[in-house]
């Protein structure tokens, strides 16, 4: 195992990735094989005790809620139970990987905008202009805490620190 | 006085906040069909300009007085402004499935990516990418969100119909490279 959690946006995009090997259609994938792959991935990061995030063990729940079914005999009549949370995850999963893809092609577009620079706008002050009075506290008050919210956010960014 | 030389000052004080037609036109008390072809001669005038490292832009359907995209990695150098930043892959993420399904809630941001959003969901507030417009009529009252007119600007379209589609061609291509576009901190270990 050559990946690292902190690779991955969430338990669907770690399934992605191990569904992707099989090179085919997501709906043919043996997910059985994919299950076991997951729970044992999960299983090493925890024997390095490495912090797995709830969602990652949420999932994992789900996924052997789908393995138990699928090993059980199937009851003519309770076939949809024992179909649809593997459909469901399947689905989800399609949803998931067509999300990835346009996240890629809005950053593809951003970056073509970031290319062009511009400057502020120039406050203009004229002697005749009156004052309109249409703002009040709470104005001011977002104001500032969106002006606080972006710097934090930027100070962030800009001082890339290494999470433990 | 030069019709173009007035749209010019306008863009300029306009700065990055821009112009849209209707503005324009009632400042410089023109119809808006002569003065879009005003501002396709200046448009014109700049590109043809090798000299100038000026350009209109046209995005969220106003018209921005900004520098040509040569000049990029000498501004970098420079400037660092909100909208010429890049973002996490989380924060993509969860911008393209708002936009592309908006009007959402949080929850339903959540179930498509399968992981906890809300963090990314209030950064993009803050960035005023997204914005909440009212609530869904269910248990709980959620918040409905959808993508604001700066969105539009950052990534360079006038309107929601010009956001780029999903072909199966993409789907296919994915499959080879799905490990394309890594976070920068996973190597630091």
């Amino acid at each position: 195992m050559d990946i690292k959690i902190k690779d991955f946006e969430g338990p669907l995009d770690l399934l992605l990735h191990l569904v992707s090997k099989y090179q085919v259609d997501i709906y043919d994938v043996p997910i059985t094989e994919v299950i076991e792959q997951y729970l044992a991935y999960i299983a090493t990061l925890q024997a390095m005790r490495l912090e797995v995030a709830g969602d990652y063990m949420l999932m994992a729940s789900q996924l052997m809620l789908i393995k138990s079914r699928k090993l059980l005999p199937k009851v003519v009549a309770e076939q949809e139970v024992n179909d649809d949370p593997e459909l469901d995850l399947l689905n989800q999963l399609e949803e998931y990987r067509k999300f990835k893809l346009l996240s890629q092609k809005l950053s593809e577009q951003h970056d073509l905008r970031a290319q062009h620079f511009s400057k502020p706008r120039q406050e203009l002050i004229f002697e005749e202009v009156s004052l309109k009075r249409d703002k009040t506290s709470i104005d001011l008050f977002l104001a500032f805490s969106q002006i606080m919210a972006q710097k934090k956010e930027s100070f962030k960014q800009n001082h890339a620190t290494i999470e433990a | 006085m030069s019709r173009l030389a007035e749209i010019e000052a306008l863009l300029f004080v306009a700065g990055e906040e821009g112009l849209s037609l209707r503005q324009m036109a009632e400042v410089l008390e023109l119809p808006a069909t002569g003065l879009t072809q005003s501002l396709e001669r200046l448009i014109e005038k700049y590109d043809k300009d090798t000299e100038s490292s000026l350009m209109v832009l046209q995005s969220s359907n106003r018209y921005r007085l900004v520098t040509k995209e040569e000049h990029a990695e000498l501004l970098q150098r420079y400037s660092r402004t909100p909208i010429n930043q890049s973002m996490s892959r989380a924060l993509l993420e969860t911008l393209s499935i708002v936009a592309y399904k908006q009007p959402i809630t949080r929850l339903e941001v959540d179930e498509i990516r399968g992981v906890n959003s809300s963090a990314a969901m209030a950064k993009l507030v803050t960035f005023e990418l997204i914005e909440a417009i009212g609530h869904k009529e269910v248990i709980g009252r959620p918040r409905l969100y959808a993508t604001t007119p700066g969105f539009l600007d950052f990534i360079g379209i006038n309107s929601l119909e010009e956001l780029p589609e999903v072909t199966d061609l993409d789907l296919t291509q994915e499959e080879s490279q799905l490990f394309g576009g890594q976070a920068l901190l996973s190597d630091e270990e």
